[in-house]
């Protein structure tokens, strides 16, 4: 089962780490969670991959929900560490420049 | 130099599906351990977004059953998936919008493996996914 960990640092960054695997089981979660966190006042989210054994097509429909949802927000979403598989669903869907990979949480809002 | 590995799964359409897929997967890369990680990356993305796409859509449209046997043989290695649900609209697909929540899985499968087909068989619909010499 996929579990969810989720805080927010003190710069007020909200940070999302799926475990395990982000399918059409898991993906529902991750939306309602981006949401809520949306719905909270922070708009400015990172999700963690680091620990995203794998993600598909509707782990993929989750992240773009959430970058919407936080875009309107006047935030934004972020996706860091992500392992091989995602760097090749990010690749084979053309979405890199959607959803830019940044290499771990603390650099994913630096300089902004 | 790969063997004839062979790895049946049987199984009823829906999301409990997915995780006995990766299990699978898994036995099939115990017994290939000469697959390198871009192709097995790739495969098992494929394999899984059909998956996925029997498990939501087959279990909506009727669909009990499903099979997927994996097979590798020296340059090559396939799934066969079976299921008794609706036909699948075999339409070309065309990529969605940049922002677009849905529409994308069955073209990364197409994308992520070397051949990809989809057949009507009587009452079954059968998806084949090769990669390597097809």
């Amino acid at each position: 089962m996929t579990q969810f960990q989720s805080e927010t640092t003190d710069t007020g960054i909200g940070v999302v780490r799926p475990v395990g695997r982000l399918n059409m089981v898991a993906a529902p979660r991750l939306r309602s969670l981006v949401a809520e966190l949306v719905a909270q006042g922070t708009a400015r989210i990172v999700v963690d991959l680091s620990e995203t054994e794998s993600m598909d097509s509707s782990g993929l429909g989750a992240l773009i929900a959430g970058l919407k949802t936080a875009r309107q927000a006047g935030g934004d979403l972020r996706i860091a560490g992500a392992r091989p598989q995602v760097e090749a669903v990010l690749d084979l869907t053309n979405l890199r420049r959607v959803l830019r990979p940044r290499p771990d949480v603390a650099s994913a809002f630096a300089g902004d | 130099m790969r063997g004839g590995a062979s790895h049946l799964l049987q199984a009823t359409a829906g999301p409990e599906l997915l995780e006995p897929v990766h299990d699978l997967l898994a036995r099939l890369w115990a017994d290939e351990p000469g697959v390198d990680e871009r192709d097995r990356v790739r495969f098992e993305i494929a394999v899984a977004e059909v998956a996925a796409n029997i498990a939501e859509h087959g279990a909506g449209a009727g669909a009990a059953r499903v099979s997927l046997r994996l097979s590798s043989s020296p340059d090559r290695i396939q799934a066969v998936f079976e299921d008794d649900g609706a036909p699948v609209e075999a339409r070309p697909e065309r990529p969605p919008a940049g922002d677009a929540e849905r529409g994308r899985g069955l073209l990364l499968a197409r994308a992520a493996v070397d051949r990809f087909s989809y057949e009507r068989d009587g009452a079954t619909n059968r998806w084949v996914l090769v990669l390597g010499d097809s």
